[in-house]
């Protein structure tokens, strides 16, 4: 009985991963008039409502994540950039409320350009990565703001510490391209106080509002045709 | 006798070997007037320069940062608008999210850093626009090209500690890359180039007389 159960717990996980669905060849609607038809970079858009809705994948070399720390009491900004994120992006343009992000921040990318500075600032001193190695953004809720801008709110994990924070977000642009049936641009601003996440070290000197700013770039991958090549016949677009 | 001085030579050791942290807070304030008029260094450790470039016809922003900025203000603290900066970039510095990619953006055939190792500003003339903001314009040098560019450029504070007097900024200012004759994949890679800089400039105070 046991194994029985166990299976079938094993073919529900199955059934419930994408891994399943591509036993089913679901041809993605390319009709004329559809936001999927047509070629490389002749679709366009500043225009959101244009883009399809479904799960992107963030491009990690299109992400970038700076951070700006005020500085000597406040005299300057010090920037620090964090090269390594992942994350996907569950897209639904005509309902933003329904749109989801969810990001993971590798810490230990920290990059500055002061000799042996991000070494120090991952360590236990400041950023302690061997204790939280990961950062990570989920979003909670999202509104519309205007045509091509939104707040989304969600939860910031920190050190170990979660705490909701907003962004103001830009959608940037849309197009398709080799890789992509749709790739999508945003620019997300959000601040957040670092000690309400626990990070405390040299407060005063080094300020406590910390200004994340991320320019990022997500893709819906073209699907693969089957193992087995695609259909003889081409089928028709499953509604 | 010698006991006291070995103390006082501790204790001298001790503060000055003390991170910068645990120095007095210096008064940090946003007047120009209560700073002192003379010639800054940029801190080329409190610096952060980056450049945004439209990518993929448009669709993101992509953000470079370059790692190795020096410069100068000549600071006239009763008039900031008279004010002076330069500021040098190594563009060979420049950083990727991926450690590949600053190397061949370096190279022939984006920035031709062996051909054109320096890019360079020199200002050339500031107009106060509000209270500690400002338009600076100045003469851009890149891909071995000189045309003017316009910062909007904040005051971010000023402080008067120990050690040093300092001057933060904020600045932003855009160019058309194509204007300096680098065109390198326009059109998938935007023309135009927004660049951004935090930076902090220092002046330090002359050190003390020893003590007799």
């Amino acid at each position: 009985m046991r194994r029985l159960t166990f299976s079938l717990l094993a073919a529900g996980a199955l059934l419930a991963t994408p891994l399943l669905a591509q036993a089913a060849y679901r041809a993605p609607n390319t009709a004329p008039g559809s936001s999927l038809s047509g070629d490389f970079n002749k679709f366009f858009s500043k225009d959101p409502s244009k883009t399809p809705a479904g799960s992107y994948r963030l491009s990690p070399p299109h992400a970038a994540l700076f951070v700006r720390v005020p500085h000597g009491g406040g005299v300057s900004y010090s920037l620090f950039r964090f090269n390594k994120m992942s994350g996907t992006l569950d897209w639904v343009p005509n309902d933003l409320t329904k749109s989801k992000l969810n990001l993971t921040v590798d810490v230990k990318s920290l990059a500055t350009n002061v000799p042996n500075f991000a070494e120090e600032l991952i360590g236990d001193g400041f950023l302690k990565t061997a204790q939280y190695p990961t950062a990570t953004f989920v979003t909670t809720s999202a509104v519309r703001t205007g045509p091509q801008t939104g707040k989304m709110t969600g939860d910031l994990t920190l050190m170990g510490v979660t705490k909701p924070v907003t962004f103001d977000v830009t959608y940037v642009g849309g197009n398709q391209s080799a890789a992509a049936l749709m790739n999508l641009g945003f620019t997300a601003v959000g601040k957040i106080k670092r000690s309400d996440f626990g990070f405390t070290a040299a407060l005063g000197p080094i300020g406590d509002e910390v200004t994340l700013t991320m320019d990022t770039e997500f893709a819906m991958p073209r699907p693969r045709p089957p193992i087995g090549g695609a259909p003889a016949a081409p089928a028709a677009p499953v509604k | 006798m010698r006991r006291l001085t070995l103390s006082l030579l501790a204790a001298g050791a001790v503060l000055s070997a003390a991170p910068a942290f645990a120095a007095p807070a210096p008064v940090v304030g946003r007047d120009p007037a209560a700073t002192e008029s003379g010639t800054y260094n940029l801190d080329s450790r409190h610096v952060g320069l980056v450049a945004k470039i439209g990518h993929n016809n448009g669709v993101s922003w992509s953000v470079f940062r370059f790692d190795k900025v020096s410069g100068t203000l000549d600071w006239n603290a009763a008039k900031p608008a008279a004010s002076k900066i330069t500021v040098t970039v190594d563009p060979k510095t420049i950083q990727a999210a991926t450690p590949e990619f600053g190397p061949e953006l370096a190279d022939e055939y984006f920035l031709n850093t062996g051909k054109y190792p320096e890019a360079k500003f020199v200002s050339t003339k500031a107009v106060q626009t509000a209270p500690g903001k400002g338009k600076l314009t100045g003469d851009l040098t890149f891909y071995g090209q000189t045309h003017p560019i316009t910062f909007d450029v904040e005051l971010v504070g000023t402080s008067a500690g120990a050690r040093s007097k300092n001057i933060g900024f904020h600045a932003i200012g855009k160019f058309k890359r194509s204007d300096f004759g680098y065109k390198a994949l326009i059109g998938p890679v935007g023309d135009e180039v927004i660049l951004e800089m935090d930076v902090e400039f220092v002046k330090p105070n002359a050190p003390a007389a020893p003590a007799k």
